[in-house]
């Protein structure tokens, strides 16, 4: 599959994100239940994209091979970067509800997550990762 | 193409027949079981086809591509063995007698200079080496595989979701639950309650035999996410020693109605849906 | 897209929540509700979220604010449709629905309400609970 990207300028793009992070996951194999973490965890990245850097973009690629199927989604954004990376990754925070970019979240909700974030932006990379069943 | 590549390569072509014969009665009794004749007349054939083509190839692209067919040769062998639980040291027996065949042929007398013999048995060596290896990795690789497909069907069937009356889902947990299961068992759950849209969901814990906090919190987020869908749970089956264990943990689960036994969560939840039990035994 | 207040009888109101609700008509929609509830003195909501095959964080807040809206402004409220696939992510993220009656569709959903209307006419409008202050 080839990779897609998607350019988050408004929330209409928050929407096309979403629709192709789960068209994405359904077409290369995964269950409606990963497609829905999927798609939500790109949501929520985006959003974060949207909301505190004021535009990004997402890219989502297929990693899979015979043995695993493995999809991949970047966030990134040149936004101001995360002040309080360990306060934001920390559980805590984003649990009451009205503060934070969920990050722990969306963290539970994937097998990989990788965060870098500074000055020039920041890039959060997901994927799921499941065994094929033979 | 070097000389001893050549002397090798040779060696095959001219001695196929009388090879394949000396190489299969290398074969002692074991090597033979679980194969039948034909098939393993096939392999050998395929085998040493691939070996003379291996063995012959000095150019590095060129030795690549016939590795790679020599490896797929070793894989189909060793797969067939793996599957029908053929044990691994006949796959190297097997490999092994093709090996002695071939260095018997290359030490009869006046077949070649001495210097190109070193230099053959050298090639021969590393290559079958190389195919003994293989043959282990794959066949490891294999069970493996065997392993977690069996695994994941007992996985399968552990996880029922029994529907016990209209409306009413049962869920008897048995066994260790991991998080790998936890998460198994809670997408099979409410994607019953889904179709089902059962008005009341038994979770009954009575086959579980550590409940620790992780246990409890997956327990907790499945009830939630259930709960969500618009199904009532109860959960049943709590033994003394859990409660004991939960409470001393902290874990909460005051919001979830609960019941000792299954019969009497059974009882509550035809309740909750509108009926109830009588025994016709029973006096008026 | 407008999100729709349909009106079901004198008192009720159904809100069908669809996928594609952007940002500014999530607001435009909680102000709509909000106004609706308090000028034809609703009593009962009932949000459908069965569109939506996505619920992220920012949405789950949207549903329980709403909800806490609707209650301050007395009247019960009632969510239906959540998916199995949402339920469960929104467990895993930690995001549940916080206090808010759920039932699997749109029928039950009413019938849930109107118990819930019912009781708290004697009580506690989250739970239909009676009021311990409450007379008689």
């Amino acid at each position: 599959m080839h990779p897609q990207t998607i350019e988050l300028g408004n929330s209409g793009d928050l929407l096309r994100a979403r629709l192709a992070a789960r068209a994405m996951a359904k077409q290369i194999g995964l269950g409606v239940m990963d497609q829905t973490r999927f798609a939500t965890a790109v949501s929520e990245l985006s959003r974060n994209a949207l909301v505190y850097a004021k535009g990004g973009c997402c890219e989502l690629r297929d990693f899979s091979d015979q043995v695993q199927i493995r999809l991949q989604a970047e966030v990134r954004d040149r936004g101001p970067g995360i002040v309080d990376l360990q306060r934001a990754l920390s559980d805590g925070f984003s649990t009451s509800g009205s503060l934070g970019a969920g990050l722990p979240g969306t963290q539970r909700l994937v097998d990989h997550f990788d965060i870098q974030t500074g000055t020039a932006g920041t890039v959060v990379c997901i994927q799921i990762v499941r065994r094929r069943r033979t | 193409m070097s000389s001893a590549a050549r002397v090798l390569q040779q060696l095959i072509t001219d001695h196929h027949d009388a090879l394949l014969t000396d190489w299969l009665a290398r074969l002692s009794g074991g090597s033979l079981t679980g194969i039948e004749a034909a098939e393993l007349q096939a392999e050998m054939n395929e085998l040493l086809a691939a070996l003379r083509h291996t063995l012959g190839q000095t150019e590095p692209h060129q030795a690549e591509a016939a590795r790679q067919q020599l490896d797929a040769a070793l894989r189909t062998a060793s797969q067939v063995r793996a599957a029908r639980g053929i044990a691994p040291e006949t796959s190297v027996q097997f490999v092994q007698a093709c090996k002695d065949a071939l260095l018997h042929l290359l030490m009869a007398p006046g077949l070649c200079e001495p210097a190109l013999r070193t230099e053959a048995l050298w090639r021969l060596q590393a290559t079958l080496d190389h195919c003994v290896m293989a043959l282990v990795s794959q066949f490891v690789a294999t069970r493996e595989e065997v392993i977690r497909s069996q695994a994941q069907s007992l996985l399968d069937m552990s996880t029922p979701v029994i529907t016990l009356w209209d409306s009413i889902l049962l869920l008897p947990l048995v066994g260790i639950v991991d998080s790998v299961r936890a998460v198994q068992v809670a997408e099979r759950l409410l994607e019953a309650i889904g179709h089902t849209e059962a008005e009341v969901t038994l979770i009954d814990v009575t086959g579980v035999p550590v409940m620790d906090t992780s246990v409890a919190r997956h327990l907790l987020r499945t009830v939630a996410a259930a709960e969500m869908l618009g199904t009532k749970v109860i959960l049943t089956g709590i033994s003394p020693s859990t409660a004991l264990t939960m409470v001393k943990l902290g874990i909460d689960l005051s919001a979830v109605p609960t019941r000792g036994s299954l019969k009497a969560g059974v009882v509550l939840a035809l309740r909750m849906t509108g009926r109830q039990l009588s025994d016709p035994r029973a006096g008026a | 897209m407008r999100v729709p207040l349909l009106r079901l009888n004198a008192h009720t109101l159904i809100v069908p929540l669809h996928a594609d609700v952007d940002d500014e008509g999530v607001l435009s929609f909680q102000s709509d509700l909000t106004g609706r509830v308090s000028a034809d003195q609703v009593t009962g909501v009932v949000i459908d979220v069965s569109a939506l095959d996505v619920v992220d964080s920012y949405m789950a807040r949207v549903l329980n604010d709403t909800a806490c809206m609707v209650r301050l402004l007395g009247a019960c409220v009632v969510v239906c449709g959540v998916q199995p696939a949402v339920a469960l992510t929104l467990v895993e993220m930690g995001r549940n629905l916080v206090d808010v009656p759920t039932a699997f569709n749109l029928e039950r959903a009413l019938v849930k309400l109107e118990q819930l209307v019912v009781a708290t006419n004697a009580g506690d409008p989250r739970t239909g609970a009676p009021d311990a202050s409450a007379d008689d």
